[in-house]
């Protein structure tokens, strides 16, 4: 399922959600994750919408707090901070998106986290509006390159997302490999990460049951 | 300027895309856009290596050239596009093929309508509000429906 796996489907939005599935569908996405978004549409145009909440930056309790009043298949992103709290995030379990890589500090995600988020089958989102930003540009190019290089060595779950605020943020799966490309990432490094998300949010059991016996 | 002759000028290669904006840019203006954000992502030398020019434009269409090999490199700069003449806008590629004349045939006009929803401008299921006093809004016909 290739996935845009954040739109900012909110009320501040001049595009409605509907409108954001439609764009996705002529983009080639078959789903998108609406953050924030007050519309309770499960899907439009063949694409499904699937909500998601964005936890700000907050201190123990209150993060603890918000992941647990999450209601259920709601996919919980949350805005990264200083290394301890993205530690703690990612051991987190109803966490599923580690988001906002590009702002944080030098050091912010290390070899410790990656294997953590590794290990926890945490994604980290790399969000393709902070590159379109001319302001934001240098800084995410240089950190999403670091990430890229944990994610070779440490195998977690790295995720694309436009981070559109409107219609017009948003990118076809051909602009976001070529958007991908410029901090390193390879066509099919850039596939997996469009359809990463579905690993996520159901990851693979060591046992399954094929078929059950009646 | 002394002029290659055939078997020693570049291969070059076309990328068809959609402007999507509210107004009517001209092929120089989208020219402009497209040659400032490929020099701010990949630099003057960059640029003089992609050789990036706008070939042919009509209506929302618009097909861009360069050197072959760097197509990648001019879809990237093409999605980074977000502003035609102070107009928020968005460059979306949508093929790319060595002959101008196979975009062509790629190209599907698509009949806007502004007479079903007055206010509205429709092209399928999208509809565009242009009113400048509640801004700019981006609906589909099933929310003006709902609405």
């Amino acid at each position: 399922m290739i996935t845009d796996a954040c739109v900012y489907a909110n009320d501040s939005s001049n595009t409605t959600l509907r409108r954001f599935a439609l764009t996705a569908a002529s983009c080639g996405f078959s789903c998108i994750i609406a953050c924030d978004s007050a519309e309770d549409i499960p899907e439009y145009a063949g694409v499904s919408i699937l909500k998601g909440k964005l936890i700000s930056r907050v201190t123990g309790k209150a993060f603890l707090d918000a992941v647990r009043k999450t209601p259920a298949g709601t996919v919980v992103f949350v805005q990264a901070g200083e290394n301890s709290f993205n530690r703690t995030v990612i051991t987190t379990k109803g966490v599923h998106l580690l988001t906002g890589i590009a702002d944080l500090p030098k050091g912010g995600f290390d070899h410790i986290t990656a294997k953590m988020a590794a290990q926890q089958n945490t994604g980290v989102v790399l969000d393709l509006s902070r590159i379109i930003d001319p302001k934001t540009r240098r800084t995410a190019l240089s950190r999403y390159a670091e990430i890229l290089a944990f994610h070779r060595k440490f195998r977690f779950p790295l995720v694309l997302a436009s981070g559109a605020s409107d219609c017009l943020g948003q990118r076809n799966i051909t602009e976001i490999a070529a958007l991908a490309a410029l901090f390193g990432m390879t066509k099919g490094e850039a596939d997996a990460a469009l359809c990463a998300v579905e690993g996520i949010l159901s990851p693979k059991k060591t046992v399954e049951i094929v078929e059950e016996e009646s | 300027m002394s002029v290659l002759p055939p078997t020693l000028r570049e291969n070059r290669r076309y990328v068809l895309f959609r402007i999507i904006t509210l107004g009517n840019p001209t092929q120089k203006e989208v020219y402009r856009s497209m040659a400032d954000s490929v020099s701010a992502l990949f630099g003057d030398a960059g640029a003089a290596e992609i050789h990036p020019a706008v070939v042919w434009s009509e209506g929302e269409y618009a097909i861009a050239r360069c050197t072959r090999g760097y197509e990648q490199s001019l879809i990237a700069a093409l999605a980074v596009v977000t502003k035609v003449c102070g107009e928020p806008a968005a460059f979306r590629s949508l093929a790319t093929s060595g002959t101008i004349l196979s975009l062509k045939k790629k190209v599907i006009p698509e009949s806007i309508d502004d007479t079903t929803y007055p206010g509205y401008l429709c092209a399928g299921k999208k509809v565009n509000n242009l009113s400048k006093e509640n801004g700019h809004r981006y609906l589909t016909r099933d929310d003006i429906i709902k609405e």
